[in-house]
């Protein structure tokens, strides 16, 4: 099979299988290079960058929390876009995209409420504050949380992928909105304590900027490798499960 | 598809307009699933239909006005009473006079006098005459009945196969499942046997002795 | 074609109720008493309850509806009823707007008595700003229906139903939780127009995206 495609049609309809051999292909290095980059960052964090000064070591968490943050989002977007794609094309390669990016962001969005915690309790002195980043969170938290029960609880002769996709497309819809509204919400009530240097763009030293950039890459490499393993098992549990029925079906057809 | 088990494989039978056609087998053999594609209740993972030589799993939601379901569960709301029943429903498919529409059918199926109870309080009997009318309210050519025989006592049954051989011959084509050889109608024209999701058998009826093809089929694919 | 059927839909729902007001009456109850139970759990003083009140509204409502939502779902259960709706040429988006319809219907019923209760119950003074309270009573009650129906019917496929149900419903109505309460507590301040329409916004844009999303996804969640 050539590998560009003769049409639009061809491009949508072989785009689960282009993605899969992309992603198989990356797996073995993907891995060390996220090790590497991961190992790099843990360098730049703690001999290069710079101690902040009102915030001493603590910190340094940031360069953790607001890579999982992204990757959080970027997760549940690959979960939307997938979840669209099963919708149209209706292939499994798609629904297994959605449901491992969801597992994976799961992960991930834990670890962002976890290292927001962790990051309050030396500052703030509490390990809560219903600020606006630290409440959004949460309310991703359950909505990952709701994805993930559907899954589970669909019944049987329920088309689990199909539930799944539509409570994705309309969760990740609705988080730019919920976004806003607690956003809103936290201006009318301000929190006594706010959160500082959680905004990447305003007027972070240079060394930071680096060192949050590179953890972002680095992150997002362990995000891109733990997904792609998970494709990867659940396509060749699916491939395995559909050799045994043929088996099956060899077996009784010869009786 | 069940979980992953396929619930039907391999099927393929045609029906000639204005056929009745019986479909047998044992619990869990997929007749229920064959019924739901045929009303598209559910789509095939792989497969075609045709319906008087159109593909009927692309023909738009508008044409379901030509089929008739029944199906073991009334469809009804026990809370309204038969003729709210058939009168919502009238509506529904977009019926001219409801309220004409739901008292003729009413008249057909005997219950002109419990038309104003909750469906219910009616008896089981009661309902699926009720359901019945609703099945063929708006006139379908094509009608699909889905284990209609379960849980009614000899007499109903025996209204319900009287009401089905007029129904037939007043030129409707009817797909009928049952587990029950004995209370099969008598009118049908054709038989397919499933058993676990694949044809075993089929063929135009009278066919000798239908009992016998029945267990020959569900041994055949039992050993 | 689409319109009568939903509005024939609406009628059934509205009939089925009124005849036997079981489900409505035992929200509108169960709203109460949530709203009492607020008050146990802080003993709030009169000044905590002017700024609890519109908030305790909100989340009585959300409760009340979570258990609405299954129950006007479950009666299509019942007989297979809805089964009869698809195989009726009726278009699944008209069932969804006339299952919504009817949910937004019915909530606003239980909030013609729920809201004076709750006003008379948390000493909140609207100041006379009622075409105000009655706005935002119906754009979050609109939004909250058409997500309640349509999570119903998702949750209707899953065994842990009844428990998922607020599990996926109550994260993504906090838009409307928070334009209902900081929209009624701009009221109940009064003074803070331009916080109100804010919030009334919102939960009119809300309204139109998801009323939008969920009658179009509605049918990929109801075929089976």
């Amino acid at each position: 099979m050539s590998w560009w495609p003769r049409s639009w049609r061809q491009f949508w309809s072989t785009l689960d299988g282009r993605t899969y051999h992309l992603m198989l292909a990356a797996r073995p290095w993907i891995g060390w290079l996220a090790v590497g980059a991961m190992t790099v960052v843990f360098g730049l964090v703690f001999w290069w960058v710079p101690l902040e000064a009102i915030q001493g070591y603590p910190q340094k968490i940031f360069y953790i929390h607001v890579p999982a943050a992204w990757v959080m989002y970027a997760a549940f977007g690959v979960v939307f876009v997938s979840s669209i794609l099963y919708l149209w094309k209706r292939t499994s390669l798609w629904d297994i995209f959605a449901r491992c990016a969801a597992e994976v962001g799961f992960l991930f969005v834990t670890l962002a409420l976890v290292t927001g915690m962790l990051w309050g309790k030396p500052i703030w002195g509490t390990y809560w504050t219903w600020d606006a980043r630290l409440t959004s969170t949460l309310i991703l938290w359950f909505i990952y949380g709701g994805y993930l029960l559907v899954r589970a609880f669909a019944r049987p002769d329920a088309d689990v992928a199909r539930l799944a996709a539509v409570v994705g497309i309309v969760g990740f819809l609705d988080v730019p909105i919920i976004h806003l509204s607690v956003l809103w919400w936290r201006t009318l009530h301000p929190e006594p304590v706010v959160m500082i240097l959680d905004d990447p763009g305003g007027g972070l030293p240079a060394s930071m900027l680096i060192t949050l950039l590179a953890s972002l890459v680095a992150v997002s490499l362990v995000f891109a490798w733990l997904w792609i393993q998970r494709v990867w098992q659940e396509r060749t549990a699916e491939n395995l499960a559909l050799l045994e029925a043929l088996l099956d079906r060899r077996e009784r057809d010869a009786r | 598809m069940y979980g992953s088990r396929p619930a039907l494989e391999d099927v393929s039978f045609a029906l000639e307009e204005g056929g009745f056609l019986v479909v047998l087998g044992p619990n869990g053999a997929g007749k229920t699933t064959l019924l739901k594609t045929l009303a598209r209740l559910v789509r095939p993972s792989a497969g075609r239909v045709w319906l008087g030589g159109d593909d009927w799993l692309a023909a738009p939601a508008e044409r379901q006005r030509e089929i008739g379901v029944l199906s073991h569960a009334t469809y009804l709301y026990d809370g309204l009473t038969a003729r709210e029943n058939l009168r919502f429903f009238a509506t529904l498919y977009g019926l001219r006079d409801p309220d004409d529409r739901a008292r003729t059918a009413l008249a057909t199926v005997g219950l002109e006098d419990a038309a104003d109870r909750r469906v219910g309080h009616l008896s089981r009997g009661q309902a699926q005459r009720v359901a019945i009318a609703r099945a063929v309210l708006h006139d379908p050519a094509l009608l699909l009945l889905d284990e209609p025989y379960a849980g009614l006592d000899p007499r109903a049954a025996a209204r319900l196969s009287a009401a089905l051989d007029a129904l037939h011959a007043a030129g409707r084509t009817v797909v009928l499942t049952t587990h029950d050889l004995a209370r099969s109608p008598a009118a049908a024209t054709r038989y397919l046997v499933l058993v676990e999701g694949r044809a075993r058998s089929e063929g135009r009826l009278p066919a000798g002795d239908l009992e016998t093809i029945y267990e020959d089929a569900v041994a055949a694919a039992g050993g | 074609m689409g319109w009568r059927a939903a509005g024939a839909i609406l009628a059934k729902d509205l009939r089925l109720e009124l005849r036997r007001v079981e489900t409505v009456g035992t929200m509108l109850v169960f709203a109460v008493l949530v709203a009492t139970m607020f008050v146990f759990a802080g003993d709030p003083t009169p000044q905590d309850l002017r700024r609890l009140g519109p908030g305790a509204l909100w989340v009585s409502l959300l409760f009340a509806g979570a258990i609405g939502f299954g129950r006007w779902f479950a009666q299509e259960e019942r007989n297979q009823a809805l089964q009869g709706l698809l195989v009726s040429p009726v278009d699944r988006a008209a069932l969804f707007a006339g299952k919504w319809a009817g949910a937004t219907v019915f909530l606003l019923g239980i909030e013609c008595a729920l809201v004076p209760v709750t006003l008379t119950m948390y000493q909140l003074d609207v100041r006379g700003a009622w075409g105000e309270l009655a706005l935002l009573l119906l754009a979050v009650t609109i939004g909250y229906a058409a997500l309640g129906t349509f999570f119903a019917a998702v949750a209707a496929r899953t065994t842990a139903g009844e428990l998922l149900l607020p599990i996926l419903l109550f994260p993504l109505s906090v838009p409307l939780i928070l334009a209902g309460a900081e929209g009624g507590q701009a009221l109940v301040e009064g003074g803070r127009m331009g916080d109100y329409w804010s919030w009334l916004s919102l939960a009119a844009a809300f309204d139109v995206i998801f009323g939008t999303v969920c009658t179009l996804a509605f049918e990929y969640v109801i075929e089976e």
